[in-house]
């Protein structure tokens, strides 16, 4: 696989998937290819890296049947002295294999130390995570989502150390798809660093698959050494094709530092009241403000105001959240919502009744497991029984906040499944903002779009906090969030195993 | 043939390919038909009327029992669903135990338990009609048929609530019954719930003509335990439908009777022909639903 | 994950209420049974003396009905109602013990139970190898399908078709091979598919129906229960060849390869020893995660199992066999030795279901990360 720029055509059950003409991938690069979530970055990755599964999809490269792209020297040396990181760490892990015995099979068993690069990722040494989660059968919940990431990635990291102790004259094609969706700032800007390091020493042609587009401000800043061997592509779709332009970084750059922090109307009484010491699950949750851990505090939302709940991967955000709107049972806990307070013997059919829908609703990290696959993105809608979505032109108005005017017509007949990644989350974020509740909790919020999309949402949700409503926000999107949010308005969450008594 | 071989495959064979389902319903059917035509041209007309009713009754009853069996199968799911959500952990239980014994049970000696009770009102006068006779024995089938249903409904629920799925309709405010019959089952499960019911309508079909089978051959001739309708399990255990059964085997080791078998042993080589085909058709088309929508 | 203790203790719950459930039953039949005979419906006691009236003749039974509506003895529905009070009380008669050798309605007692134990005793044996044979039969057959399936080897049948296209009737003879094939499948699976009264009335000429070696293969193959029990399997390997881990696998080098005796392929040992072949390559973790969901299935597998076996014996009336006491003992209202062979069976099942639920238990335990 030498430079070059590869026309590409995927097709599944008649419908054409990806047709992108001049793909660049250039050899001893690194290749940021951001774009919304869905429109075919993950499949451009599988064709060229060999592993598109043949049997589901039909695929052209350069004109040709994808067998002879697949079986090509090239292709298959790529392929052979490379790998591919795949997105969702929760099923590409063996269940019935221990993260040690994965770590360590097929060709990574050539490796010196194949647990070396994992450590690298775990910081914490032999008192660390690492040393705990070896021995496991990877489960739902354990290890969390962004530990399994972290084993996924240092799979690759050890294949690229056997390249380099072996000298290995290939150059592999490595592909990481989404590596950091499940990590924290912290854990992704590890997982760059290695990246990086590794690349310093030896340029295999990488290719990293991302919305993270707050990567771009890191490797600026860190790694600038490095910029002239990497490329910003930005994948779009127009008139059923893909195509990849280049991304100028030094745009979203501008676009983050013009971000400014807006801070909320702080007369108003809270709308929503956490109390620290949550006791769920065998661990206690505790708030407390940036840089003053040891100080426990109440989480505290008011009307207008953005509420930014920060903490590592695995510490328990979405529970906390779970547990605010009611679906979660803690083992203890206290809120008052609206002057109402209710704590762990509070029954649930007091959030169905009174609560869900009428003075608090959230909008769910996967759009894909949110929404009706289906439905049509109108009734999507129209399954929230609202007064104020009947008509077809409410729900024009209610979707061209997110979505472009040109293609409403054809957007509310189209199933949600027919959707790309980025247009489900679009979506499922409209249909919690529609109800109008006074408070939203949003988890994930900019997950899966891309810059455009970013910057719409950002600006609907500066049009629901004008409102007076409030919105509790959890996200890793801490490089945008940490400029949009007033420092007054952030809170950190910690977990504490409880001792036994 | 490595992935990497491109399939060698026909336009009629590349048409037939994810459409199996509707494939073998044509062949059924088709062979359905084939079957009337040939008895009605060479069969006498007291016997081709005797096949013709056993094949109505016997897929009547079927279709009952599966109808039977769909709504009892919704029923219990929607009980223990409501059970568990309520946290009634003791009812539950107590449900899950007394289904789980019921599951225990052999299917066919719960059917022959049942059809004693349902002979008995026969006897008795309180199935007085055809119809309530074939309602009767279906619903017995739907018994010991109707937990798969209930395991489907179930197992589609907890898929679903796995997922963001229903937690994110709920905190929106849509009530759990919308949440659960229509979006989940109606909207995201009826290719489920259509495959279950080919699948049960063909076990249907096996437990009645076994059934019917076993208690008609296990009587005198003399005697009928019941004015119980003729299905193609009772019909094939008369002693002229099992001496034509006979000249199968006659036939793999004499040739010379091969080519009677159409003709002289009609009845029975029909009557055999009609399950076992069905069961194969149906068989194929459940297959061929798993196939076409990924199930 | 269940404790095992539970789940034992859960299984001995259910054969204890059952058991109490029976008992009860038999107690009031007996009861019941004690009771004297109830007297002959006057109604029809006339009609049952005509003795040129034969009961078992259609055309007499016909001729009968005619003559009442024609003497205006009732409506169609008394007539109906005579006839089956005639065919009711000839059923009673028939099963009246004072007319069977012996005299009296066999109850269950010491001899009657040591009578019924060598055939208890026999039902176990053809339940457990008939388990242990369509358990192996089925994985194999799963197993060969599955990879087929990920070879992309088309049916005899299909490639017949593509055949025909591409040379019209002039590749009906280098396709005969296919056609004899796809017909050898057909008939093949018709077999499969066949109830086993089907096939044994075929047979009944050509061998003894009655032995065990004849018993055993027929409930094997018949009544559906291997294809559906192989199918199962196969739709789990499908199901689990498509999920992540496969592809994490194939990246890192493990054999992915499907055809047969290549480098990085399989071997044919592989169908018939699959924990042990294939170390390095993801047929084994596809196939360890498909039989892990699997192993519950054996449960419904064992009522199926169990359900043709008492099709095979009640249906071929094969005498000294367990089933078919059952319902020679139903037919003669002989309801206490019928409900304690139900209940043999019923233990035959639960204790089958015991036992995989425990299996998989302890397989599940094996990868929860129970310290």
């Amino acid at each position: 696989m030498s430079g070059a720029a590869f026309d590409i055509r995927i097709a599944a059950g008649g419908r054409v998937l990806v047709d992108t003409h001049g793909f660049p991938l250039e050899e001893g690069a690194v290749t940021f290819l951001f774009g919304e979530s869905g429109i075919g970055k993950s499949l451009i990755g599988k064709t060229l890296f060999g592993i598109l599964d043949q049997s589901e999809f039909g695929a052209e490269v350069n004109g040709e049947p994808y067998a002879a792209y697949r079986t090509s020297p090239g292709a298959a040396r790529a392929r052979a002295a490379g790998f591919f990181v795949f997105q969702e760490p929760s099923t590409h892990l063996n269940p019935l294999a221990t993260l040690a015995e994965q770590l360590g099979e097929g060709t990574l068993r050539r490796a010196a130390d194949p647990l070396g690069a994992a450590g690298e990722l775990f910081p914490g040494g032999e008192r660390g995570a690492l040393p705990r989660i070896l021995p496991v059968y990877p489960g739902p919940h354990r290890p969390s989502g962004g530990e399994k990431q972290r084993i996924l990635v240092s799979m690759a990291f050890t294949r690229m150390d056997i390249a380099l102790a072996s000298g290995e004259n290939a150059r592999g094609l490595y592909v990481f798809d989404e590596p950091t969706g499940s990590l924290d700032r912290a854990a992704r800007d590890r997982f760059l660093d290695r990246l990086f390091a590794r690349f310093r020493l030896r340029q295999e042609t990488i290719l990293l698959i991302t919305h993270d587009y707050g990567m771009i401000a890191y490797v600026r800043s860190r790694h600038r050494d490095l910029e002239e061997r990497f490329r910003f592509l930005d994948l779009t779709v127009s008139g059923g094709n893909a195509r990849a332009r280049p991304f100028d970084p030094g745009r979203f750059l501008a676009w983050l530092d013009a971000q400014r922090p807006e801070p909320a109307e702080r007369s108003h009484p809270p709308l929503l009241r956490v109390e620290s010491s949550i006791s769920v699950y065998g661990r206690t949750l505790d708030f407390s403000r940036p840089g003053d851990a040891a100080a426990p505090c109440t989480l505290a939302v008011r009307p207008g105001e953005l509420v930014y709940l920060k903490a590592g991967s695995g510490i328990g955000k979405t529970t906390v959240a779970k547990i605010v709107i009611g679906l979660e049972q803690a083992d203890r806990f206290r809120i008052e919502i609206d002057g109402v307070r209710l704590g762990e013997v509070s029954p649930r059919r007091y959030w169905r009744k009174h609560l869900w829908g009428k003075k608090m609703t959230m909008a769910f990290q996967h759009a894909d497991e949110a929404l009706n696959p289906k439905a049509s993105v109108a009734a999507a809608l129209r399954i929230l029984s609202l007064a104020s979505m009947r008509g077809n032109d409410a729900l024009r108005t209610a979707l061209g906040r997110l979505f472009d005017a040109a293609e409403l017509d054809v957007l509310m007949a189209k199933k949600v499944w027919q959707l790309s990644g980025g247009q489900k989350q679009r979506l499922n974020l409209l249909r919690a903002l529609v109800l109008g509740t006074p408070l939203v909790i949003l988890d994930e919020p900019l997950s899966a779009l891309d810059f455009e999309s970013i910057d719409r949402v950002l600006a609907l949700l500066r049009e629901v906090r004008a409102g007076g409503r409030a919105i509790l926000l959890i996200s890793h999107n801490e490089d945008i969030f940490d400029r949009l949010v007033s420092p007054e308005s952030v809170y950190m969450l910690s977990s504490a195993e409880q001792s036994a008594p | 043939m490595s992935p990497d071989a491109p399939r060698r495959r026909g336009r009629v064979s590349a048409l037939c390919a994810g459409r199996r389902d509707i494939l073998w319903g044509i062949l059924w059917v088709g062979g359905l038909l084939l079957c009337r035509f040939w008895i009605g041209l060479e069969l006498n007309a007291p016997a081709r009327a005797q096949v013709v009713d056993a094949c109505i009754h016997t897929f009547w009853g079927a279709l009952a029992a599966v109808a039977m069996a769909l709504l009892l199968g919704w029923g219990t799911a929607m009980l223990l669903h409501a059970l568990e959500s309520g946290r009634r952990r003791t009812v539950r239980l107590i449900l899950s135990f007394v289904l789980n014994l019921l599951r225990s049970v052999p299917q066919i000696v719960g059917m022959l338990i049942g059809y004693v009770i349902v002979t008995s009102l026969t006897l008795n006068e309180v199935l007085a009609s055809e119809a309530s006779r074939i309602a009767a024995t279906s619903a017995v089938t739907a018994l010991f048929v109707f937990q798969e249903v209930a395991d489907l409904v179930t197992a589609r629920i907890r898929h679903y609530a796995a997922t963001e799925f229903v937690d994110a309709l709920l905190v929106c405010g849509v009530p759990p019954r919308v949440i659960i019959n229509r979006e989940i089952l109606l909207k995201n499960s009826l290719a489920y719930i259509v495959q279950k019911s080919v699948a049960l309508f063909g076990r249907a079909i096996f437990l009645l003509c076994s059934i019917d089978f076993i208690v008609s051959v296990g009587l005198s001739t003399e005697v009928s335990l019941a004015n119980l309708p003729v299905t193609l399990g009772s019909l094939l255990a008369k002693m002229d439908s099992k001496q034509d059964i006979l000249a199968i085997g006659t036939a793999l080791t004499d040739a010379r009777v091969i080519p009677t078998l159409l003709f002289e042993h009609l009845q029975g080589i029909s009557v055999a022909f009609l399950i076992v085909y069905t069961l194969l058709c149906v068989y194929r088309i459940a297959g061929g639903l798993t196939e076409r929508y990924r199930l | 994950m269940r404790p095992i203790a539970g789940i034992i203790l859960e299984h001995c719950s259910a054969v204890v209420v059952v058991a109490l459930a029976l008992l009860g039953l038999a107690a009031a039949i007996r009861t019941g049974g004690s009771a004297a005979p109830a007297a002959a419906d006057p109604r029809i006691a006339r009609y049952l003396a005509i003795d040129s009236l034969d009961w078992g003749d259609p055309l007499d039974r016909a001729l009968f009905r005619d003559a009442l509506g024609a003497l205006g003895t009732g409506s169609r529905r008394t007539i109906d109602s005579l006839v089956r009070a005639v065919d009711d009380a000839r059923l009673s008669a028939f099963a009246d013990p004072s007319r069977k050798l012996g005299g009296e309605r066999a109850r269950l007692d010491m001899r009657e139970a040591a009578g019924l134990l060598p055939m208890f005793a026999s039902f176990l044996l053809v339940f457990v190898t008939v388990m242990a044979l369509t358990y192996l039969s089925a994985r194999a057959l799963a197993l060969w399908k599955f990879i087929a399936w990920k070879q992309g080897r088309d049916s005899a049948f299909r490639l017949f078709l593509a055949v025909l296209e591409e040379r019209g009737y002039r590749g009906i003879p280098a396709a005969a091979g296919l056609l004899v094939a796809s017909a050898a499948r057909g008939i093949l699976a018709l077999i499969l598919f066949s109830p086993a009264y089907v096939i044994a009335y075929a047979l009944r000429t050509s061998v003894d129906t009655g032995s065990l070696l004849f018993l055993v293969p027929l409930a094997v193959i018949s009544n559906g229960v291997l294809i559906n029990q192989a199918n199962q399997l196969f739709t789990l390997l499908v199901a689990e060849s498509r999920k992540g881990y496969v592809e994490t696998a194939v990246v890192k080098g493990l054999g992915a390869a499907w055809d047969w005796n290549v480098p990085g392929g399989l071997r044919h040992r592989v169908i018939l020893f699959p924990s042990h072949e294939a170390r390095a390559h993801v047929f084994r973790d596809i196939y360890r995660n498909a039989r892990l969901q699997y192993i519950p299935s054996l449960k419904e597998h064992a009522a199926f199992v169990v359900t043709g076996i008492v099709i095979i014996e009640m249906a071929l009336n094969i005498s000294g066999h367990l089933c078919y006491a059952l319902l020679r003992h139903m037919l003669y209202r002989e309801y206490d030795i019928a409900i304690a062979i139900a209940f043999a069976i019923f233990l035959t099942v639960k204790v089958t279901e015991a036992c995989v639920d425990v299996w998989h238990a302890l397989e599940e335990r094996r990868y929860a990360n129970v310290p």
